[in-house]
């Protein structure tokens, strides 16, 4: 083999640590921030500085737990409805045959074709017809009716490429389709559905127009809203309490990070996802 | 006519499945499918934000093709969406293709984690942490140039305020633009090409880069087109700068329809004029992605 023709690997690594390196920077900016006083935050701010002044991050904590919490409750009840809608969507497409299937998977399909440009004014008149404005409803909706579109698209192919002999084995044990739904199809997509999960739970966690449109309570806020209409205007002149809030409103989506990246990326890396 | 059951019969038979979509379907049909035709109708329709319509006919298109605020920002949308498509597809191709070439697996999988780490922060996050580096006065990045003497220490650059910088800004923002998903969808991509195809191509004699152009961006095309028709439908909708750190200034250079738009809908209560926008932006992207998607498959044929 020529070796020679290859990128030495040193100078892969080294570049690959550079270009890291510059993208994870803001986050290693705003995690030393949120623990620098005052006055140390106008002097170096550039790099970490100790003592920590672990004050800041509280002060951020008690003026941002409520969004926090609403956003776990949403994007936990929204989650679990997705997967459920979704998860069972796809393995009647993938495994059941039924009259106009391809038709009506396209039409699921056409679905995400539909720029959100189009619906964003009727869909909130819509929720103000309902009078679902300024609920939970408004929130927890959007995710478990729009939100199985895309894990329908990238589980259907997932479910059929599962061996159809593990189908016929439990068919001959008499199991009916929703037993082979919750019994077989179920178990094996826990990964990539944990991949779907993450997608949505990090979805709800930036989303800040619509709840910024239909909530006009501030104490129904979720996360990413109640950052930018309350809480970054209250602290405008104390950065290192604004980057505790980024910080305390990361913490979350760090842990789910810790635990679950493992099946994100093989998630990711085990399906095809191109046109 | 007898042939074969009739369509009574053939959808009795197909209850089970239908039992099992409908907590989709009626989901859709309430709050996916009725809101873009709702859309369409009341773009005809003087619509207030009561709800009270009265029918217009194209009166609202004829103001929105004379309406100035409208013409201008679609150029706007192009200046923002070209490069930024341009950057979201080819930067994470690179450090796939960086990765995917780190022979040692601790090592790539480490480098596969930290790329995707960016996402723990929420997006709104990251563009305040954007206009922080923007800062005129004491920002990241005036601090860079004062540091290495590009410019002079006491120099002031509103990067974010003046009309010549904002759209270059805008484009940088985010540098080095790896999106963490993206590398790893590639690299599924380039996972999948069969390892004999690529060690042929290696007795063959062919260096990194005619393997890169010859061998894997031939099989990437498929992500290459994922990543262009959702970055178009996506870009062109996107105005979250607009409302984190510009509010569509300074002067209107930052407007892009989108924003216009929601600006029309809720802070001038202008539904109808708003649902305009919205359908000949939907016409617009429909038309775009559609030719985005028949040139590309024409040229991997």
């Amino acid at each position: 083999m020529t070796q020679y023709r290859r990128l030495p690997q040193w100078f892969l690594n080294a570049a690959l640590v550079a270009l890291l390196a510059m993208l994870l920077y803001p986050l290693g900016f705003t995690l030393w921030g949120a623990f620098k006083s005052d006055v140390a935050f106008a002097a170096t701010r550039w790099y970490p500085t100790l003592p920590l002044r672990v004050g800041n991050v509280s002060s951020a904590f008690g003026s941002i737990w409520r969004y926090l919490l609403n956003t776990v409750f949403v994007a936990g009840v929204g989650t679990a409805g997705m997967l459920l809608i979704a998860s069972l969507s796809a393995f009647t497409f993938a495994r059941m045959k039924f009259f106009a299937k391809e038709w009506l998977y396209m039409l699921v399909l056409a679905l995400m074709m539909i720029p959100g440009a189009l619906t964003l004014v009727p869909g909130y008149m819509l929720y103000k017809t309902f009078d679902l404005l300024n609920s939970y409803w408004a929130l927890i909706l959007p995710l478990v009716t729009g939100g199985p579109i895309f894990g329908i698209f990238l589980l259907r192919s997932f479910f059929e490429s599962i061996p159809k002999d593990y189908f016929e084995a439990a068919q001959m044990d008499g199991a009916h389709d929703f037993k082979l739904y919750y019994r077989i199809a179920l178990p094996l997509c826990i990964p990539i559905m944990g991949t779907l999960a993450i997608m949505q739970i990090v979805g709800a966690w930036n989303e800040y127009l619509w709840p910024m449109i239909t909530i006009a309570d501030h104490e129904k806020l979720t996360i990413a809203a109640g950052l930018l209409i309350s809480f970054t205007g209250q602290y405008t002149s104390n950065m290192p309490v604004t980057f505790g809030g980024y910080l305390v409103a990361s913490v979350p989506l760090i842990l789910l990070f810790t635990f679950t990246n493992r099946y994100y990326v093989q998630g990711l890396l085990s399906t095809a996802i191109k046109l | 006519m007898a042939s074969g059951p009739t369509l009574l019969a053939k959808i009795w038979s197909s209850r089970k499945a239908y039992l099992f979509l409908s907590p989709l379907f009626l989901g859709l049909i309430l709050f996916c499918y009725y809101p873009p035709v709702s859309g369409i109708y009341h773009s005809f329709f003087d619509w207030d934000s009561v709800g009270k319509a009265v029918y217009v006919g194209l009166d609202n298109y004829r103001e929105l093709f004379r309406d100035r605020v409208f013409l201008d920002s679609i150029p706007t949308a192009f200046l923002i969406l070209v490069p930024r498509l341009i950057i979201g597809i080819v930067v994470p191709l690179i450090a796939a293709e960086m990765i995917f070439n780190v022979r040692q697996k601790r090592l790539q999988s480490a480098y596969r984690v930290l790329v995707l780490l960016p996402i723990v922060a929420p997006g709104v996050v990251g563009l305040l942490i954007w206009k922080n580096i923007y800062d005129p006065t004491s920002g990241l990045l005036v601090a860079l140039l004062r540091g290495t003497g590009l410019i002079a220490p006491d120099r002031v650059i509103d990067w974010l305020g003046s009309a010549d910088l904002i759209i270059p800004s805008i484009v940088f923002m985010g540098f080095p633009w790896i999106g963490g998903t993206s590398v790893l969808i590639y690299m599924a991509g380039l996972m999948n090409i069969s390892s004999e195809v690529i060690e042929s191509s290696e007795l063959d004699g062919a260096g990194l880069l005619r393997r890169i152009w010859h061998i894997d961006l031939p099989h990437l095309m498929g992500q290459v087109r994922f990543f262009l028709i959702f970055g178009i439908i996506g870009g062109l909708q996107d105005f979250g700068i607009q409302i984190v750190l510009t509010s569509g200034g300074p002067g209107y250079s930052t407007y892009v329809p989108a924003y216009y738009m929601y600006i029309e809908a809720f802070t001038a209560g202008r539904m109808g004029y708003a649902t305009t926008i919205g359908t000949v932006m939907f016409a617009a992207i429909f038309v775009l992605s559609l030719i985005a998607y028949r040139g590309m498959k024409t040229e991997t044929n």
